[in-house]
This record gives C-alpha cells, structure tokens and sequence, in this order.
C-alpha cells in the first residue's frame, strides 16, 4: 500500500470538492444552513395535548367533551397498548375510563381514574393536564346530573421519570440534521465519483502506479473524514458532545462509514452528477425518515428500524437529549457498527467492479 | 539491432460479438516512431487500450520492456506515458496543479512542471485553471502530463485530432524530440499526412487487422504509382495538366515528346500517398 499515493489522492479529493460549483457550496451550506435553522428555532417548549384514550362503553358526550377542549384523542382497544403507546411518547397523557368508572360517576359515587404521562413530559404539563380534567368531569357531572363528578386522578409517568429534562424542537432537529450533513458529503462522495467516471478522468489515473484499492480508500477516507468533522462540528457547536462526546464522535464516525458506503453506491449507480441528485434525493428522504419518529413521536411505524440510519438517529437522540450512555445505546451502537461495514463494504465492491 | 520495446503476438479483443482487434502481431524497436493509422472504429484505441493495461486482452499477448502486460501492468504503467483521445484532465485544477498531481502518483520527485509547461507552450498560463484552456491548450497540457514520468513509451491517441496549426506543430515538436532522447512512440491517427511526416513505419489497421506494416518509403514503392505532372499553356492560354508515369519503357520518349512538343509552365514529380495507398489495400477511405 502507497501512503503517498493515497495522501495525493486525499489531497485531490478535496481540492476538487472545494473547487466544484455544485458540490462545494452544497457542503459548505449544509452546515452553516443546519446550524443556523437550529438556533432560529426556539429554544422552549409549546406543545399542545394529544390524549390516549381507553374508555370502553363510554357514552359519546365524554369524547365530545374532549374535542370541545380542543384535545386531540385516539382511543385503544386495551390499557395495554395505551400505555405502551404513551411510554413512547407518541401522546401527551393517557387516559383510562373503565365501565365501572363510568357507573361510578354517573350514581355520585367517587372512583379512580388512571392517568399516564410521558416520561418526558414537564410537570407543569402534568398538572395542567390533570386541572384541565378534573375540571372537564365536574362539567361533565353538571350536564349529566346536576352535581360534580367526584373523581380521584391517579397518575402514572411511564418510562423513567426524565421530568426538568423535556426537549425543545431543535433539539428534537438534532439528530435530523446529524444525519443530513453526513447525507450531503454522501452527495458530494458521490458525485465526485460519477464525475470521475463521467469526465474519465479515471482512465488517466488507472495508467499511473495507482490501483482500484488506493482509489477506493482514499475516496473513502475523504469522503468518510469530512463527513465526520461536519457533524462533529455541528454537534459541538449546538451543545450535542457535552454529555457523552465519545459515544457520540463514535456514533457519528460509524454513521459516516456508512453514508460512505452508501455514497460508493451511488456514485456506481449514476453517470454524471445530475444523475447522483436524482438518486441522492430518493436516498436522503429515505434516510431521514428515522429522524421523523423523533421529531414527530408516534407518526411512525417499528418498520423504522430497517433503515439504517434510525440507530444513528436513535443514538444521537438518546445521548444528546436525554444524557443515555453507552449501557443504554449499546444494541444501537452495534447495529450501526454492522450496518456501516456492510454498506461500506457493498459500496466499495459495487463501485469497484464498476470501475474496472 | 535495436531492442524492441514492444512485443505484441496475436492480440485479440471483442466487445460481446463485435471484433474489434482481430489477432494482430507487432514489434516496436526503442526509440523508434509507429504509426498506427485506421479510420475510426477499426480498432487503433482498444490496441492502445491493451498495451497501455487499460484493456485485458481477450487472447493473445503484449511485452513492453519484456514484461507481461496483463502480469506486470502496474511496473509498465510507471514506465508509460499516456495521452488519451479525450480531453480528461482535472478541470478545477490549474495545469501546474493537474502535472503535480501526476507527478506524486509516479513518484517523480522533484518534478519541474514549469519546464514541461513550458515545452508545450503554456507558460505564463500554469496558474489558470484548465477549464478556461482552449482544446488546443488542453491537448498540449494532455501531452505534458503524459511526459511527466519521462516515458520509456509514450502513447500519443489522435494527439493533434481537430487542433489549430500551432497547437499540432507542437505536438509534432514534441513526438521528434522525444524520439531523438530514445522515447518509442506509439502514435495512432487517421492523419496521413502528420503519421507520413513523424513515423519511422506506419500500420495501416483495418478492421482489426493489420493490413500492411512498413516504412512509410517502402509502402508507397510497392503500392504507390510514381508520376511526373506537368502544368502545360495550351494554345488558347489556358494551364493543362500532364502526367507521365514513371517506371515504364516508354516514360524516356513521353517526357522528351512533352518538352518537344508542349510549352512545360512547371514540372513535378509525384508520389502516393499513404492515403492512397490505403485505399488501395482496403477500397476504403479513412474518413
């Protein structure tokens, strides 16, 4: 192996990054473009509420009720769901009527209603949650029989208690846009590669000393290095390395083992850099869907979890938004270690054989 | 007896069905220019492809330095200069810039790509980038890089191939100049006049055959016509043209009947060229 030649290589590579029209104001802007939309974000949180509801035989006036409150519910077909649903954190509480609560109320008599919350909700929400609805079952006993309902609110918090940790929206953009820079040097990796092949430069330096592998890694590590120092930059600059910086520059290294892997593959696809765009958009929207469950919780699905990218996001959230440590993102850690080898590894064959 | 530097028996290569060099044999002493001369598509570039180890040929093989061109690609392709038909230099990249950078991937150290740049005429340009050259520029900067290594064999495809007069006379200066230091020159065109000009022995490739591989001299003695042609005034004024072929018995009295009974305005005598000789080998032109 050639240091030299490889150095040359490196050294090529982001000369011609730099100096490309497209490519190189797209890097510079996805950085600078992250991070300003994060700190134009505010830094509070205002949320509004989404309830769980699991309330069997409940007559239609109690569902009425909440919409008139303006509270977005989703019923359930069992306690078990909503609970599992609220743990997540895909609603702002959960809210649990059973027949014998509704019999209770509607004979005068006090029952116990059980609320859950988050565990990451702020107590204030909390409380706020639970005046808003001791409040609704007095009108509601009103309406029904003339008096209050005399009820007794139990609350559960779901998950461990992470209250005074609540996250604010750009922290939730975090791990998002974690995953977008690196996205956009696969782009750039890319489009050097079909570049390259498109201009055949190629061909001239395939007659020189240098073989495939050299290419392979220099590009690679290029590509890879500076995919790594954007988000490690972006990570630094909005606070995400204070908690467990090593866990994260690990994380982000192994994510940009992958997105280069990945850009191989891309740049093996396309001819010619309109041709990367075309495919690096279907990519980059595919690869930024994981960063959505963390942004919007409950809006998707488990089937998440096949995309590689969600054990990035889901690590970054983890440790940057709620101080995880590597006891807690070590199955993460690993699938992104798996992951980053075989799209490293299935890039660099694909693009190898197209470059012989 | 010069040693030969390049070796190729039988070579063979098709893309699917399509043959497109068909089993041709060659050899090139060092320091010696040949041109390979076909029209388009009859296989000049995939030769250069094989012999350059861009190519694996599909039988046959090559030496070049006596070394095995599809066992000891990488030790010939240090020893090789390479200048492709097409433009493929780093456009964002200066021309000095572009050299350096083929200059640390051969090794060369130190390199003086000013003294290159200045051989192709570039000087005072190094610091521009390439995509402000003009195709003349760019195709010098080609040649310079391909010298970077200083090449035992310098590969030359189409080097002056829709190029300005200054930009191909050059070049031309180049090639001569790097024969005179024992370069070999693997120069392929469809230029017959430039290959007439610079090549030691031509082949003439046809459909991936070698149809005819000689001296440039030699060829045209035993396919050309010698001629004399002579511009006469006729009676009303006007210039006739003449010709007489030479080599006949009856050449001696033509050319006395000529001078005795016509008034001879200018006289010359008149070869083939290799043009015409390869349209009388293969019926075909080369364009």
């Amino acid at each position: 192996m050639n240091v030299q030649i490889i150095q040359t290589l490196i050294v090529k590579e982001l000369l011609q990054l730099i100096r490309n029209p497209i490519l190189g104001p797209m890097i510079l802007f996805s950085l600078v473009g992250y991070l300003a939309v994060f700190f134009f974000m505010p830094a509070t949180l205002e949320e509004k509420f989404t309830l769980g509801l699991y309330a069997p035989d409940a007559p239609a006036f109690v569902f009425n009720e909440f919409k008139d409150k303006e509270i977005k519910i989703q019923t359930f077909d069992s306690k078990e769901t909503l609970r599992k649903a609220v743990a997540k954190g895909d609603y702002r509480a959960g809210v649990v009527l059973l027949p014998e609560n509704m019999q209770k109320l509607e004979t005068g008599q006090k029952t116990k209603i059980d609320v859950y919350f988050p565990a990451d909700t702020p107590r204030e929400l909390d409380h706020a949650f639970a005046v808003l609805l001791t409040m609704m079952f007095a009108e509601l006993g009103d309406r029904i029989s003339g008096k209050s309902f005399n009820i007794d609110l139990t609350e559960e918090i779901l998950g461990p208690d992470m209250t005074g940790k609540q996250i604010a929206h750009r922290d939730r953009l975090l791990p998002l846009f974690a995953v977008l820079i690196l996205l956009m040097e696969t782009l750039a990796l890319a489009g050097l590669i079909a570049e390259e092949y498109g201009q055949q430069t190629l061909q001239a330096l395939m007659v020189t000393p240098m073989n495939l592998r050299h290419l392979l890694i220099g590009k690679g590590i290029t590509g890879a290095g500076l995919a790594f120092l954007q988000a490690a930059v972006m990570m630094a600059v909005t606070g995400g390395l204070s908690g467990h910086p090593l866990l994260i520059l690990t994380a982000l290294l192994l994510g940009a083992l992958m997105v280069t892997g990945i850009g191989f593959l891309l740049g093996s696809t396309a001819r010619d850099l309109m041709g990367v765009m075309g495919w690096g958009v279907f990519v980059v929207i595919l690869l930024s869907v994981p960063a959505m469950s963390v942004m919007f919780p409950g809006t998707i699905s488990g089937w998440i979890k096949l995309i590689p990218s969600f054990f990035l996001v889901d690590t970054v959230h983890q440790v940057a938004n709620f101080d995880a440590g590597w006891g807690d993102v070590w199955q993460n850690m690993l699938m992104l270690l798996l992951s980053g080898g075989l799209a490293l590894w299935l890039g660099a064959v694909i693009l190898g054989r197209k470059l012989r | 007896m010069a040693e030969n530097t390049i070796i190729a028996e039988d070579l063979t290569y098709h893309y699917g069905e399509r043959m497109a060099v068909d089993h041709i044999s060659f050899r090139v002493a060092q320091g010696e220019v040949l041109g390979f001369l076909g029209p388009n598509g009859a296989g000049k570039t995939t030769t250069v492809k094989m012999l350059t180890g861009q190519l694996r040929p599909k039988a046959g093989q090559a030496e070049l330095f006596g070394l095995d061109i599809t066992k000891d690609t990488k030790k010939i392709q240090a020893q090789i200069g390479v200048c492709f038909e097409t433009t493929n230099l780093y456009e964002q990249m200066s021309a000095e810039e572009n050299l350096k950078l083929f200059g640390r991937l051969f090794g060369v150290k130190p390199l003086d790509a000013r003294a290159l740049l200045e051989k192709v005429g570039l000087t005072g340009r190094e610091k521009e980038r390439v995509q402000g050259y003009s195709k003349g520029m760019k195709q010098r900067l080609m040649v310079a890089r391909a010298l970077v290594n200083r090449p035992r064999v310098l590969f030359l495809d189409e080097p002056t191939e829709g190029l300005d007069p200054v930009s191909s006379e050059t070049i031309r200066g180049i090639i001569k100049e790097a024969r005179q230091h024992g370069t070999t020159v693997f120069l392929t065109t469809h230029d017959m006049l430039e290959a007439d000009k610079l090549s030691d022995r031509v082949a003439f490739i046809h459909q991936g055959k070698i149809v005819a591989l000689d001296t440039p001299r030699a060829l045209k003695q035993q396919f050309g016509k010698r001629a004399l042609k002579a511009e006469v005034a006729s009676v009303g004024g006007d210039l006739q043209i003449r010709e007489i072929v030479l080599d006949r018995p009856e050449t001696a009295p033509e050319i006395e009947a000529l001078f005795r009974q016509e008034k001879v305005i200018t006289i010359h005598s008149e070869e083939a060229s290799l043009e015409d000789i390869f349209i009388h080998i293969t019926g075909q032109t080369l364009t």
